[in-house]
C-alpha cells in the first residue's frame, strides 16, 4: 500500500491557480522527485501536504485513509524540512527540538540519546546551547533536518532540502535520504536542483506552472518523453525560459553604459 | 505537551525573537524589576503619607480613618495601573497573534489546532497575570495597609482581594481594550492595509494612553468606583459607573476573544501577511545630496523610518501626544511649538533603532565619513518632517508662529544630532537600548518644559527676536565643533555585534 497518494490536488487564490490537479503516490522505499522551476507550485504542493495549506481541492491519502479524517495521526508519521528553516530564534538548538520532541510526545531519555546522536552527526553539538539567532543558514537547516528525523517518521518531505548546506552535509544527507529509503521510509523531495533528483529519485513529478507534465518512474518517463537525460526534459517540457537568451540578455545589462 | 506549549508561547511573548539566551533572561528580570519598580514608588509614597508611625514622630495627628482620603490615591495606583498595562500591550501588539514561524514549525507537529489555540490563549491570561502582579506587587499590600490601618486583619484582608480585584479587571479591561482595537482591524481592514492601520492605531493608543495618565481622566474612574462596594464603601461608588466598569469589562473581554480568534486563524494559515508595497518616496529626494552616498541615504532613511514598526508608532504617538498636550496646555497656536518639539526629539530617537544589517550593507560598503555627510542626511531627514508636519501647519496659524517654531526646532536639531556619525537606522546602539527609558523619560519631561520657550517668545518682537538670535548662535556654535571634529577624526561608528530590531523590505 502506498505511504502517500495525492489524487487531483488543487490550490486557487482567487482567480490565480498555484496548483492544478496534481496526483501521484510514494510507496514505502520510494523516493518521488518533485521538480519545477521556481513559482511553478512545489512549495505549495508541500504546504498542503503537511497541512499548512487548505487545498482548494483534492485528496490527500495516508495509507488509503483520508489525511483530513485524521490529521494528527498523519502528522505523527511524517518528518518535514521546509524550503527555508525558519526557527524561533530565542531558542538554542538545544531547546528546540526539546521543544519538537516534546510535542511530538518522544520519550525523554529516547530524545535525549538521539539528539546527542544526530547533532554530533551534523557537527551541531558543540553549537547546541547557542540561540538559533546567531546560527548560519546552513545551520538551521540541520536543525530542522534533526527536528524531522527525530521521531523516525515513515514519510518525509523535503522542500529543497540542500538549500543552505555545505558541501560535506549535502553529501551527507544524500546518502541519509538513500539510506532511509532503503530502509523502507518514503521520501518527497521537492527541488529545482535536476542533478540531485536524478541521482536519488526513483519516481519523478514534473510540474509547470502548477500544472503536473509529467510523473512515473525516471527512467521509464524520461524513455517515454524521449529523452535520455533529466535536463534536458526538465527544459523541454518544464522550463518556461529561453536560458540561452536570458544568460545573453543577464551579460548584455551588466556590460550595457 | 500542553504545558509545554503554553511555556513555549510564554517565553514567545517575553522574548524577543533574537539574540543569545543567557542575555534575554538578564534583560526579562532586568525589564520586570523596571516593570515593578515605579509601582512601588508610588506605593512607598503612600507609606510616607499615611504611616500612623510616620505621623507620630512627625508630631502630626494621628488619622483613625484614612479611607476617604486614601480613595483618590487609589485611583492614581489604578491608573498606573491601567497605563502601564496599556503600553506594555501596544508594545507587543504584533507578537501576541501567531506568525509565519509559529505556523511553520508547529503545523507540521501532531498537535491539533485547537489545543495551539488554548495553550496560546492560556499563555497570554499567565503572562499577563504574572505582568499585573508584578507591576502591583508593592501597592497591592501597602495600599490595604494604609487604608486599613487602625482597624482588624480581617478588614486588611477583605481591602487586599477588593484592591487586587480591581487591579486585575481594570488591567484586564486595558489590554481587552486594546487588544479588540486591533481584532477590528484585523477583520475590517484589508491585509495590505493591515500594517499602515496598526501603526496609526498604536501610535494613537500611545498617545490616548498617555494622555489619559496626565490628565487622570477616563474608564480609571469606573473602576474605582467598582472598588467602592468591594472594599464596604458603597456610599462612595457612582451605581452608574460601577455598571458602566462591568459592561466594558465584559465586552471588551467578548470582543478581544473574537479578534484573537480571528488572528489566531489568519497567523496559522500563514494569512496575517505584512505590507509588502514598496513605499513611495519623491524622486527629488534621491538627487539631494552632495555625494553619491548623501543621495542614496536619504530616501534610504525615510524608507527606513516609515516602514520599521517601531520607528514610526515612535514618531506618530510622539506627535500625536504634542498636539493633546499642546491643546491642553491653550489655544491651539501653542500645538507647533509641542508638534514641533515631538518631531525634532522623537526622529533622531528613531534614528538609533536598527533595522536589519542586510538592509544596510551597501552603506557600509560606501560610507567613507571624513565628513559631516552623516550629520547632515540625519538633519535632512529631521527638517522634511518638520517641513511636513509642523512649520507648513504652523504657517497656517501665523508666520510668527512658524518662525518661533523653526527656531526652537533648530535649537533642538543642531543640539541633537551634533554627534551624530552614522547612517540613521544604521547603528544598533547598545547604549540607547539600555538608557532608552530614561531618554523617553527626558523626552517626556523635555514636552512639559521646552515648547514654553517658542509660547514664551511668541509673544513679544524682542522675545522673537532673542529666540532667532539664539538659533544662529547654536548654528555658528555647531559649525565650529563640527570643523573641529571632523578636520581631525571621524570614524563611522557600525555596532555589527546587535541583532537586527526590526526587519525591513526596503
Amino acid at each position: 500500500m502506498d505511504i502517500l497518494e495525492v489524487r487531483g490536488l488543487t490550490k486557487r487564490y482567487g482567480s490565480f491557480t498555484a496548483v492544478a490537479d496534481v496526483s501521484f503516490s510514494i510507496g514505502a522505499g520510494g523516493i518521488l522527485g518533485y521538480l519545477g522551476p521556481n513559482g511553478s507550485g512545489k512549495s505549495t504542493t508541500v504546504k498542503m501536504i503537511t497541512g499548512l495549506l487548505e487545498p482548494t481541492a483534492g485528496e490527500i491519502l495516508h495509507r488509503g485513509r483520508r489525511v483530513r479524517d485524521d490529521v494528527v495521526a498523519f502528522k505523527r508519521s511524517i518528518g518535514y524540512v521546509p524550503e527555508e528553516a525558519q526557527l524561533y530564534g530565542f531558542l538554542t538548538g538545544w531547546e528546540y527540538l526539546e521543544m519538537v520532541a516534546t510535542l511530538r510526545a518522544i520519550p525523554r531519555a529516547t530524545f535525549e540519546r538521539k539528539a546527542k546522536a544526530l547533532l554530533e552527526a551534523f557537527t551541531l553539538f558543540t553549537h547546541r546551547d547557542a540561540a538559533i539567532a546567531s546560527y548560519s543558514k546552513g545551520m538551521r537547516q540541520r536543525i530542522a533536518l534533526i527536528s524531522a528525523t527525530l521521531h523516525d517518521p515513515e514519510l518525509l518531505i523535503l522542500d529543497e532540502p540542500f538549500t543552505g548546506l555545505d558541501v560535506t552535509s549535502s553529501i551527507v544527507l544524500r546518502q541519509v535520504i538513500e539510506r532511509l529509503a532503503a530502509a523502507g521510509k518514503a521520501v518527497f523531495f521537492a527541488s529545482p536542483a535536476i542533478e540531485v533528483i536524478e541521482r536519488l529519485a526513483n519516481r519523478i513529478v514534473l510540474l509547470r506552472k502548477g500544472q503536473q507534465v509529467a510523473a512515473g518512474a525516471l527512467s521509464e518517463t524520461l524513455r517515454q518523453l524521449g529523452y535520455t537525460r533529466l535536463e534536458d526534459a526538465f527544459i523541454g517540457m518544464a522550463e518556461e525560459t529561453d536560458t540561452a537568451k536570458t544568460a545573453a540578455q543577464i551579460v548584455d545589462a551588466i556590460r550595457s553604459a | 505537551m500542553f504545558r509545554k506549549l503554553v511555556e513555549h508561547f510564554a517565553r514567545r511573548l517575553v522574548q524577543p525573537s533574537s539574540g543569545e539566551s543567557g542575555e534575554l533572561q538578564g534583560s526579562l528580570g532586568a525589564a520586570l524589576a523596571l516593570l515593578a519598580a515605579p509601582g512601588a514608588f508610588l506605593a512607598l509614597g503612600l507609606l510616607d503619607k499615611y504611616s500612623s508611625l510616620l505621623r507620630y514622630f512627625r508630631g502630626q495627628r494621628l488619622e483613625l480613618n484614612s479611607f476617604p482620603r486614601a480613595f483618590e490615591d487609589g485611583h492614581s495606583l489604578l491608573l498606573f495601573s491601567m497605563a502601564i498595562t496599556g503600553f506594555v500591550t501596544v508594545w507587543k501588539w504584533d507578537r501576541i497573534l501567531p506568525d509565519v514561524i509559529d505556523q511553520l514549525n508547529l503545523s507540521p507537529l501532531p498537535v491539533s489546532r485547537r489545543r495551539i489555540f488554548l495553550a496560546s490563549l492560556a499563555s497570554i491570561a499567565l503572562v499577563a497575570a504574572v505582568f499585573v502582579l508584578d507591576v502591583n506587587a508593592a501597592s497591592m499590600v501597602i495600599y490595604p495597609m494604609v487604608v486599613a490601618a487602625g482597624t482588624s486583619f480581617d478588614e486588611f484582608i477583605r481591602l487586599f482581594f477588593a484592591h487586587a480585584t480591581i487591579v486585575f479587571f481594570a488591567s484586564a479591561f486595558t489590554f481587552c481594550a486594546c487588544f479588540s482595537l486591533m481584532g477590528i482591524l484585523l477583520v475590517a481592514v484589508p491585509s495590505r492595509w493591515f500594517r499602515a492601520a496598526s501603526v496609526v492605531a498604536r501610535a494613537a493608543l500611545t498617545a490616548l494612553l498617555l494622555a489619559m495618565w496626565i490628565a487622570g481622566r477616563g474608564p480609571s474612574r469606573w473602576f474605582q468606583s467598582l472598588y467602592a462596594p468591594l472594599a464596604g464603601r458603597p456610599d462612595l461608588a457612582d451605581p452608574a459607573l460601577v455598571r458602566f466598569a462591568i459592561g466594558a469589562l465584559l465586552v471588551s473581554a467578548v470582543v478581544a476573544f473574537a479578534g484573537y480568534a480571528a488572528g489566531f486563524v489568519r497567523g496559522m494559515e500563514g494569512r496575517l501577511v505584512r505590507d509588502t508595497r514598496p513605499l513611495r518616496v519623491p524622486a527629488f529626494l534621491g538627487r539631494w545630496g552632495r555625494t553619491p552616498l548623501e543621495c542614496a541615504a536619504l530616501p534610504f532613511a525615510i524608507r527606513g523610518l516609515w516602514r520599521g514598526e517601531s520607528t514610526s508608532v515612535l514618531v506618530l504617538s510622539a506627535l500625536l501626544l504634542a498636539i493633546v498636550a499642546g491643546l491642553r496646555t491653550g489655544p491651539a497656536v501653542f500645538v507647533p511649538f509641542f508638534a514641533g518639539y515631538a518631531v525634532a526629539v522623537a526622529i533622531p530617537m528613531a534614528f538609533r533603532i536598527a533595522v536589519s544589517p542586510a538592509s544596510s550593507w551597501i552603506f557600509r560598503m560606501l560610507a567613507q565619513a571624513k565628513d559631516d555627510s552623516m550629520y547632515r542626511i540625519g538633519r535632512r531627514v529631521v527638517w522634511l518632517h518638520l517641513g511636513v508636519f509642523v512649520l507648513a501647519p504652523a504657517l497656517f496659524f501665523s508666520p510668527r508662529v512658524a518662525i518661533a517654531t523653526a527656531a526652537l526646532c533648530v535649537i533642538l536639531v543642531e543640539c541633537l544630532l551634533l554627534d551624530w556619525r552614522s547612517i540613521p537606522f544604521t547603528l544598533a546602539s547598545q547604549a540607547f537600548r539600555h538608557t532608552r527609558v530614561l531618554h523617553a523619560f527626558l523626552a517626556l519631561l523635555g514636552l512639559a518644559a521646552v515648547p514654553s520657550l517658542g509660547i514664551w517668545a511668541v509673544a513679544r518682537d524682542a522675545r522673537l527676536a532673542v529666540l532667532c538670535l539664539l538659533a544662529l548662535a547654536v548654528i555658528s556654535g555647531r559649525r565650529r565643533i563640527l570643523a573641529e571634529t571632523y578636520g581631525e577624526r571621524a570614524p563611522l561608528v557600525f555596532d555589527t555585534s546587535e541583532a537586527e530590531i526590526v526587519r525591513l523590505s526596503l
